[in-house]
């Protein structure tokens, strides 16, 4: 963070072909990309090819924020700028209203470029959005098509009727198909 | 821009293929049992992609709840259960609402507040229902049951009479083998004596016990002893036949069954690789 005061830049092409400047210390949070650099094996514009643009921008904001954290704290001597609970509140923040195929693609890019804290804020809203549903609501959401027949459906369900008893809605619905 | 709306499409088809396998494994291993195990009726490659992470969580210490038990007083105890974060909400059902959590009703000894919780770990509970004999001395008949309150299935480990009620039973998880031990303590007339139950010491019962995550039933290996060790039984009824049972099927006739076979299985010359 010391060499940061240069504020050399980094150049990033999304899929779409839009090109984002940023700062290095900012692009290094990516592991990937941070490996590119110090490698020095980087062009001056690094294609980032299976990352859109909206999710490369969403990206780009978790790095920045990042930098601001670490940096601050580097600073001030504060290492717990941010609480557990504010970070939690962040991340939710942070993931709010990100629809089920934007996060997909938020994944992908994560884990193509090495984000360890942005995957686990993705994976965590994945569970969010995942638990406590039924499997045509989990269907729905994500566009799977069911395989099954409804007799190797059934029998799964079988297999695991504990986890859908207790359940006052199970019923109801599985009766109203 | 054309191969822009293809990608889209792609990932909404396929997010599994898509997210990689190392990342669906992580979400469905951090998914809560019952709704990991509802999921898998979504498709056959949701299935496949959840049994493996199942497979692939069990090698870790499991983590099905997060909760108490707790009991109302020391004597008779009914057990409640209290729920330390919405993740156990059930699946589907409202978090923290009464009958939403997990109850040991499904045991025996549990209407009558005689079972107490010796132990837990990694999602089993272990019990013990202890009912006191009267008579000249004061003997107690003590069951020992390992559970799994989420899919509420039992067995029951060990059963004997013992003097008083001078017993504790701890549950141990072998993280390497993904097996549990049970260590009984016995105090018999001022004498500390220790019994292992587990898979692989040659003494005691042989138990396997895969624990299930969910859809796995648990397992108990029927006891091999040494021809040698049979004979150090002592005489009053200390190891009555355990036998095998589930809440949904129970079995009967299985006590004498069982302990003929393992008569048995304690003259032939036993083999304990069947595990």
């Amino acid at each position: 963070m010391s060499e940061s005061t240069e504020k050399k830049m980094v150049r990033l092409r999304s899929s779409d072909g839009e090109v984002f400047e940023v700062e290095e210390s900012v692009a290094k949070v990516a592991k990937t990309l941070q490996d590119m650099l110090e490698e020095d094996c980087a062009d001056a514009v690094i294609p980032i090819t299976c990352v859109r643009a909206p999710i490369l921008t969403k990206v780009i904001d978790y790095c920045k924020d990042q930098v601001m954290i670490s940096s601050s704290s580097s600073t001030t001597n504060n290492p717990n700028e941010r609480t557990e609970q504010e970070r939690k509140a962040w991340g939710q923040k942070f993931m709010e209203g990100v629809d089920s195929s934007t996060l997909c693609e938020l994944l992908v890019a994560s884990n193509f470029l090495n984000i360890e804290g942005l995957l686990n804020l993705g994976v965590d809203k994945m569970v969010s959005m995942i638990q406590g549903k039924y499997p045509q609501e989990i269907r729905d959401m994500f566009n799977v098509v069911n395989d099954f027949t409804p007799e190797e459906e059934e029998e799964i369900r079988n297999q695991n009727a504990w986890a859908f008893e207790r359940d006052p809605y199970y019923k109801k619905r599985s009766s109203s198909k | 821009m054309e191969e822009e709306k293809i990608a889209e499409e792609e990932i909404i088809d396929d997010i599994n293929v898509r997210l990689g396998d190392e990342v669906c494994e992580e979400i469905f291993s951090r998914l809560p049992c019952k709704s990991r195990y509802r999921a898998k009726c979504v498709s056959k490659t949701w299935n496949n992609l959840i049994s493996a992470a199942t497979e692939l969580r069990r090698r870790r210490p499991l983590l099905t709840t997060s909760g108490l038990f707790y009991g109302e007083t020391f004597v008779r105890v009914k057990w409640n259960y209290a729920s330390f974060s919405s993740r156990d909400d059930g699946g589907g059902d409202k978090p923290h609402q009464s009958g939403s959590g997990f109850s040991l009703d499904f045991l025996p000894g549990h209407k009558e507040e005689t079972l107490m919780i010796e132990n837990t770990h990694n999602g089993l509970v272990l019990c013990s229902n202890r009912i006191t004999i009267n008579g000249p001395s004061d003997r107690v008949d003590i069951t020992h049951y390992l559970c799994n309150p989420l899919t509420k299935e039992w067995i029951v480990v060990d059963q004997r009479v013992i003097p008083c009620n001078t017993s504790s039973a701890a549950l141990v998880f072998d993280p390497l083998k993904s097996t549990f031990k049970i260590i009984l303590f016995l105090l018999i007339s001022h004498e500390l004596k220790t019994e292992v139950l587990c898979s692989e010491t040659d003494r005691g019962k042989q138990i396997l016990l895969h624990f299930a995550a969910g859809g796995e039933k648990l397992s108990l290996v029927e006891p091999v002893y040494p021809p040698a060790r049979e004979k150090r039984v002592e005489g009053n009824r200390r190891r009555p036949p355990f036998h095998q049972r589930r809440s949904a099927t129970p079995v009967a006739g299985d006590l004498e069954t069982g302990g003929l076979v393992r008569r048995e299985m304690g003259t032939q010359s036993p083999s304990r690789n069947n595990i």
